[in-house]
């Protein structure tokens, strides 16, 4: 079975002949596994999003012995697109992401100076907002994802798909969105809204394009969790919240359906969210993606006998402990209880639960990967 | 007074729109500035133990803050020096390559509807800012927001800081955020952990009371 057929047969709830395993690397983990892995000639930051994540080259994918490939959108440009000397950047939003030094020489970008703090519902009519059309955003992606499946057998997962709550926090900043979501609901309908017909459009436009090859869209991040509970009631979620990703998720999917029928729909979305799991099978989402451990309520077990049926979950290696600050053994036993619970009937993919940050060493991530080569084949025969 | 009690519920609803008017109201019907006060840490104190307990969500706990703080406007002006003395002084701030401040905002409101003065140095905070402030407002708390793993390194550094400039017993250090536990915080010799705004600002209370 090659790493592609893996994942698809995972993400279909039956059992393929191991665990697929992959994950995302930022740029100082990323420096490290070059050295780890004898690949010193690779380059030094290929490609790096916003969240200091890189494009892992097809080589390293290889070498590691994981199973998919993650592609994101090109950034596209408009009136308030800007960089500054020191790293900072505006974005196609009007989003200011300030680059931000931590400890040990790593750094990050923090989001600053929300554009739409003072915003009006009439202001949103005035607002610059992305095109939709703007051709930029998928510029080079087609050969790009041609030659991966041409030349690999990997899955491909595309972060293409935008979000509309966390975007929504993200221009307005975190405290007043809170607020807007209880006290002020008719701008928090007008925002969401406005966000969520641009992403439908700007989805339609890059499916049009590269549709035919993705075989996983992840829709990107609408974290709703925290680490003890969830970021917002369950039902404020229902009320005002939910309408609107329902819309994005089901054109989403329709939409790329229409390029490659088998596809999956993946929603990254971090912390508690238990509650919330119901309404995420109920619109269409496929794959649930980090299962974070450690927060509230997300018991791997429980999570599989409740779920396990309805949707699949990628993620679930601890990145807030284990990875960190754990030993090698305390990996080995995250990975061997994460397939435990969650690979039995297929329906798992294994991952770190978030990005993976500098305070990793590479040759902690080797070892996980080394796990799920020895525990993960099928059958699953674990005590 | 039953306008004293709406003023409670309102607080614990959040409605931040109407607090200010029903504040002008409790003060034309007789009430102390004092009293009306109260009532809002009346309805605030509520809100922290239910935050704690997991019982309520932040969207709301922030209506709550907000409403408190729209209500404290219209009342700052009415109380005198001696109804505004306040519990204690906390220096607030999230610490050094830490950009989080939601929070911490949270804590620092939480704080103050509990009676504590706050000064809130902001985000991104280096270890030597924590002891200056602390120094020129003679604090009885430094409390230090860690949200990330790569940042929870700054807690020892902020310790030493105290340390080095010869005021670690003068003040207690209290730590939180999501990676955070009672065994790092007894680890890296802090005096204080809490595992949500509500716990910090019941945990605040109960050192500042001690002391």
């Amino acid at each position: 079975m090659n790493s592609r057929e893996r994942v698809m047969t995972a993400a279909n709830h039956r059992e393929p002949d191991r665990v697929p395993v992959d994950m995302v690397l930022t740029i100082d983990v990323y420096r490290d596994m070059k050295k780890v892995l004898n690949m010193e000639h690779l380059p030094e930051s290929p490609r790096m999003g916003r969240w200091t994540e890189v494009q892992m080259p097809i080589e390293m994918i290889k070498k590691l012995g994981i199973d998919m490939y993650y592609i994101s959108p090109r950034s596209g440009v408009s009136i308030h697109t800007k960089s500054f000397d020191d790293g900072s950047f505006i974005d196609e939003w009007g989003c200011y992401w300030k680059k931000t030094a931590i400890d040990g020489g790593h750094f990050y970008f923090e989001l600053v100076n929300p554009p739409l703090e003072n915003a009006t519902i009439a202001d949103l009519d005035s607002y610059d907002w992305p095109d939709p059309e703007d051709p930029k955003r998928y510029a080079g992606l087609k050969e790009e994802m041609k030659e991966v499946r041409e030349t690999t057998d990997l899955a491909i997962l595309a972060k293409f798909a935008g979000a509309v709550f966390e975007l929504a926090t993200y221009m307005r900043g975190h405290e007043r969105w809170y607020r807007d979501i209880i006290n002020n609901q008719e701008f928090a309908h007008a925002l969401m809204d406005r966000i969520c017909q641009i992403q439908k459009r700007t989805n339609e436009v890059i499916m049009a394009e590269v549709g035919e090859y993705v075989d996983i869209l992840r829709l990107s991040g609408e974290d709703l969790g925290m680490q003890d509970r969830p970021l917002i009631s369950p039902k404020t979620f229902k009320k005002v919240v939910k309408p609107h990703l329902q819309e994005l998720w089901e054109h989403a999917k329709k939409t790329l359906h229409q390029y490659n029928p088998e596809a999956k729909i993946m929603l990254h979305t971090c912390g508690a969210v238990r509650p919330f799991i119901p309404d995420l099978i109920e619109s269409g989402v496929d794959i649930l993606d980090p299962v974070q451990p450690g927060a509230k309520d997300m018991n791997r077990f429980e999570l599989k006998a409740a779920f396990g049926d309805a949707i699949v979950f990628h993620g679930n290696i601890d990145i807030q402990k284990i990875l960190p600050f754990g030993s090698k053994e305390d990996i080995t036993n995250e990975v061997r209880e994460a397939i435990k619970a969650l690979a039995p009937g297929g329906g798992f993919l294994l991952a770190p639960a978030h990005n993976v940050q500098g305070d990793v060493s590479a040759e902690k991530l080797v070892h996980m990967v080394n796990c799920v080569h020895e525990f993960g084949n099928y059958p699953i025969q674990l005590d | 007074m039953e306008i004293l009690k709406k003023i409670t519920e309102t607080l614990y609803d959040g409605d931040e729109f109407a607090m200010p008017e029903l504040v002008k109201e409790a003060i034309k019907a007789g009430a102390s500035p004092q009293q009306v006060l109260d009532a809002m840490m009346d309805g605030m104190a509520i809100v922290g133990d239910e935050f704690s307990r997991d019982e309520l969500y932040i969207p709301e706990v922030l209506c709550s803050c907000h409403a408190m703080m729209e209500g404290s406007k219209i009342l700052k002006p009415l109380l005198t020096d001696s109804d505004a003395k306040a519990l204690g002084t906390v220096i607030l701030g999230s610490v050094q390559g830490d950009m989080h401040d939601i929070g911490k905002n949270l804590v620092g409101m939480m704080l103050e509807g509990r009676g504590l003065k706050v000064i809130d140095i902001g985000i991104d905070v280096p270890a030597e800012k924590f002891v200056e402030a602390a120094i020129k407002h003679q604090a009885d708390i430094v409390a230090c927001s860690i949200l990330l793993t790569t940042t929870m390194p700054e807690t020892p550094k902020v310790v030493k800081a105290f340390v080095d400039a010869g005021i670690r017993d003068q003040v207690k250090i209290m730590i939180g955020g999501a990676p955070i536990t009672q065994e790092f915080c007894d680890r890296m010799g802090c005096d204080a952990y809490a595992k949500d705004a509500g716990a910090a600002a019941a945990m605040a209370v109960a050192l500042v009371s001690k002391a």
